[in-house]
């Protein structure tokens, strides 16, 4: 889960506020989204490996690192 | 482990791991390097290039529970305010004393507990950031204690992230106040993506002093807090670090050693970047951490973190220091 950081601005016109608002809250949105569909996917599968004592290769098996 | 905790911590053991270990982030945290530098991101980072434990970092975000990511979410959501304009009417500031009251003051009145205000310096900014403002007002708010002695349990995680969420909300708001009043002003109340390092910062304001655990611990609430900041260049006076006596406590007290399942507390203060402080070995700590969705053991079972009891506990060390060292020069 990640969150967002970008660089100030100080005066803004009122279509770039909105426009802002809108990228930031789709990029939220598809954080929400990854979560519930990728993440589901992740939470089960560490959970298999747990229940059956194998191992969850992160970096083999999440999804920026395939 | 103490009997008054409900939760019983689970062994250092791990269902995850890496097939290929990454560099070890002791050696990317500069353990036992004498060279003076600024910290670099290991597991949470600000930007988008991808780290060494990023892959860790990534299912750490996916293992949450709901009741604990949801306060990232809306955290994330409430940070689009985090900046803004800044009113074109400037109040002038002919005292920086009077004015680092009112600040304090209206910290206060937001609901920060702990407010302190300090230079942004080297050793508070990660390595490649840059802070947009001179100052930085470091504020705490305290967490549930009961809801804390959890640990390690995804409700104490939900209450961590419920406090840095509503530390995050007072931020936006002081930095909203200090706009209006014509001097820029940014908030910092993320805890997973900043450019700037919340316990340097802290200390440096005066919040407190870095405990053997890592973290820092306040006279008031010990380590029970977590942290944010505004980032200004309205004129105030600044506050120097204090001496509450955590070195007093931490060089006799083993407490968060023991209880540390994965032993990642040192006894002895390390070289860290060219300087010898308290350290937490992040290739032990991380896992653990990971496992139980912010571990958080060491700052709980801390002395100093018993409601109440950190003022008198910071009255008595500094006392006996004094006696000690009158006898020693008679």
């Amino acid at each position: 889960m990640r969150t967002i950081d970008h660089p100030a601005r100080s005066r803004r016109s009122l279509f770039r506020w909105v426009r802002e608002r809108f990228r930031l809250g789709l990029r939220i949105a598809g954080m929400v989204l990854h979560y519930f569909t990728e993440g589901r996917r992740i939470r089960k599968a560490y959970k298999h490996c747990e229940a059956s004592g194998d191992t969850f290769w992160v970096d083999e098996s999440m999804p920026g690192e395939r | 482990m103490s009997s008054l905790r409900p939760y019983k911590p689970p062994p250092p053991s791990y269902a995850f791991g890496y097939k290929s270990p990454p560099r070890s982030g002791d050696d990317i945290n500069g353990l036992g390097s004498t060279e003076k530098r600024r910290a670099g991101y290991v597991f949470h980072n600000a930007g988008s290039a991808r780290l060494e434990w990023q892959a860790l970092d990534d299912f750490f975000g996916m293992i949450n529970p709901w009741p604990v990511v949801r306060h990232v979410v809306a955290n994330a959501w409430q940070l689009r305010n985090r900046n803004g304009a800044v009113n074109r009417t400037r109040l002038e500031v002919t005292n920086p004393a009077s004015m680092a009251v009112q600040i304090k003051a209206k910290a206060h009145e937001l609901g920060a507990e702990l407010v302190g205000i300090t230079e942004v310096s080297e050793e508070t900014l990660f390595e490649g950031r840059s802070a947009p403002h001179r100052f930085a007002i470091s504020i705490g708010l305290s967490m549930n204690r009961e809801e804390m002695q959890y640990i390690p349990h995804t409700r104490a995680a939900a209450e961590v992230m419920r406090i840095y969420r509503e530390i995050s909300l007072i931020s936006i708001k002081l930095a909203k106040h200090i706009r209006k009043m014509g001097w820029p002003a940014k908030a910092y109340g993320n805890p997973n993506s900043t450019d700037i390092l919340h316990i340097p910062l802290a200390i440096k304001a005066g919040l407190g002093q870095l405990g053997k655990h890592g973290s820092m611990i306040s006279r008031e609430y010990g380590s029970n807090f977590r942290l944010a900041a505004v980032l200004t260049d309205l004129p105030m006076a600044l506050d120097e670090p204090v001496d509450i006596g955590v070195d007093d406590l931490c060089l006799q007290c083993r407490r968060c050693v023991v209880d540390c399942p994965p032993d990642a507390i040192f006894d002895e203060k390390q070289m860290v970047r060219g300087v010898k402080k308290w350290y937490v070995s992040f290739d032990k700590c991380i896992p653990y951490f990971v496992k139980t969705y912010g571990c958080a053991i060491c700052i709980q079972v801390c002395p100093w973190s018993k409601p109440g009891r950190g003022p008198s506990l910071s009255e008595k060390l500094l006392a006996k220091r004094a006696a000690t060292e009158s006898v020693t020069r008679a």
